[in-house]
């Protein structure tokens, strides 16, 4: 098979490829590297390559699987990692220049796991700075280009993580999610990002943003490779005080149905939220991709929803006092070292009082429980992903419908409320603006709620073609 | 509830002292607007009665009582 169909190929038919011993998966290594070195100069989706380690990984599961030692899916697959995930030996960077020589002496609970699956990892991925911002800029590495326009944003923070899927550098990434950093990317990159349930996936060895709103997730090519990455990564892990502790389970389970899997689902569309500050092309996907779901049977209406611009509001100073205190010291002694932008978002942290936060998580709590109330009525809720499409690199503000707001407020606002109210959801690719630029659909569950949740979404991915372009780069 | 008094430039002066922050003037002077936009946010939190949920609850986004 030639090197660049081997980049193309879903996780299950090049690990079904490598478990019949059809391909080695130092074939497949080779090939994702000569395609990173072909593609990375225009796109920057990487901090640090890992060629060797890579490549050695790879021999190691070429010799397993000859042994009859076939791991699973994962086995012999190369995949990235978002540069906050600790890799022993391989420098963490989180987006800092502070941290830029930091080498760990130990691996994150990601790191591990995919080395349980026998994973290849062929590097670690850009990201905007300590993992506060929703673009993909980052002034010590310079910006993640999207890939289906060079000279706009990818999205962010887990920003190389939707690159390198979208461009076929990597089969499938890692990134977190604190108010939308595995969404937004996957939604302007047009790949699959799932943000699972709080504390479904470790965090030990991630560099935190905010104890009780990170988040671990996949980015992918398809819905079925997002479950399957699940499966490898959820698991309850002692050394995170939020991992859950959750039965194993499959979360493929379901997704034989195809497309018949949306039938019957009551999915709640997000009104009250914003139709007045999202970009008309983003809107029109959307409700294609509404259209769509009612075709495969869905039964989708308006949901009534609590105030999700407070859940924004407590969201933004719950995450930003932890922010604060977690890196209080570096804003402190290193400020200047960082972007000032960033520097700012942490050190406005340092002037929430305790009450207020404490006040804030108690709004949150209360919303939560509002928000799964309006869950009884409806399975699903689905909103677009993000209110505008991929803005360009040098764009600050964009102007929707007459009224012009901050870009991070076109690519947060609406992913972040579910993150502070810890949902799982996911964003599939559902269309492309005017100009050619990749739209996301967002779909949320109760908690836990992914078999649901993977269903839903691979019932309308496989009933269309969206997920299956990529970008000429 | 009591609003919560705006923050005036001088206060946060003094704040940020206190806090041991950069006072590099021009920081400062771009750190304000975003201080001034956090307790807009945390002004308009105040205005909600969030009485029902106990004090003590609501420090993670897991509610005690849901199945885990």
């Amino acid at each position: 098979m030639a090197s660049d169909e081997l980049t193309l190929l879903p996780v299950p038919r090049l690990s079904a490829l490598i478990e019949r011993r059809e391909v080695s998966p130092v074939e497949v290594t080779e090939a994702y590297l000569r395609r990173i070195d072909e593609t990375e100069p225009r796109l920057n989706a990487f901090i640090t390559r890992m060629d060797d380690q890579a490549l050695a990984s790879a021999r190691q599961a070429e010799a397993e699987v000859i042994r009859g030692g076939y791991r699973g899916p994962f086995h012999g697959v190369p995949v990235g990692l978002k540069d906050l995930f600790r890799t022993k030996g391989v420098r963490t960077t989180s987006g800092s220049a502070i941290d830029r020589e930091f080498v760990p002496d130990e691996d994150s609970a990601v790191a591990e796991r995919f080395a349980a699956a026998g994973a290849v990892v062929v590097g670690k991925l850009h990201m905007t700075e300590m993992a506060f911002d929703g673009t993909s800029l980052n002034r010590h590495y310079g910006p993640a280009r999207n890939p289906w326009d060079p000279e706009r944003m990818a999205g962010g923070s887990s920003s190389g993580s939707g690159v390198a899927v979208a461009a076929r550098q990597a089969a499938l990434t890692v990134g977190t999610d604190t108010g939308g950093s595995v969404r937004v990317p996957a939604a302007l990159c047009g790949v699959t990002g799932l943000k699972p349930t709080f504390g479904l996936i470790s965090r030990y060895g991630a560099t935190p943003l905010s104890w009780s709103m990170d988040h671990v997730g996949p980015l992918s090519r398809s819905v079925l490779d997002s479950a399957l990455a699940l499966n490898a990564l959820a698991g309850h892990d002692s050394r995170d005080p939020a991992s859950l502790r959750v039965a194993p389970r499959d979360y493929t389970n379901g997704l034989e149905r195809g497309a018949e899997g949306a039938a019957g689902t009551r999915v709640g569309v997000v009104e009250s939220f914003g139709w007045d500050l999202t970009e008309p092309g983003v809107r029109a996907a959307f409700e294609a991709a509404m259209t769509q779901l009612r075709t495969l049977g869905a039964d989708a209406k308006p949901a009534a929803t609590p105030d999700l611009a407070l859940v924004n509001a407590a969201g933004s100073v719950v995450q930003t006092a932890e922010a604060a205190a977690l890196h209080r010291e570096r804003v402190l002694s290193r400020g200047r070292e960082m972007d000032q932008a960033i520097r700012r978002r942490i050190e406005s942290g340092l002037f929430i009082p305790a009450e207020a936060y404490l006040h804030a998580q108690r709004v949150r709590a209360m919303l939560r429980r509002e928000l799964l109330s309006t869950l009884e009525e409806v399975d699903i809720l689905a909103s677009p992903t993000t209110a505008i499409a991929a803005p360009r690199l040098d764009q600050q503000r964009v102007t929707i419908q007459g009224r012009e707001v901050h870009i991070r407020e076109g690519l947060l606002r609406i992913t972040r409320v579910f993150s502070a109210v810890g949902l799982p959801a996911i964003s599939v690719p559902c269309g492309f603006t005017e100009d050619v630029l990749p739209v996301g659909l967002q779909l949320v569950g109760k908690p836990l709620s992914e078999p649901l949740l993977l269903r839903v979404a691979h019932a309308y991915q496989v009933s269309t073609e969206w997920h299956t372009r990529f970008p000429d780069v | 509830m009591a609003d919560r008094p705006a923050l005036t430039y001088e206060e946060f002066v003094a704040l940020a002292m206190l806090y041991g922050l950069d006072m590099d003037e021009e920081h400062l002077r771009e750190l304000f607007p975003e201080v001034e936009a956090m307790h807009d946010r945390i002004a308009a939190l105040e205005a909600v009665d969030a009485g029902e949920v106990p004090p003590g609850s609501g420090l993670s986004p897991w509610d005690a009582s849901e199945p885990q």
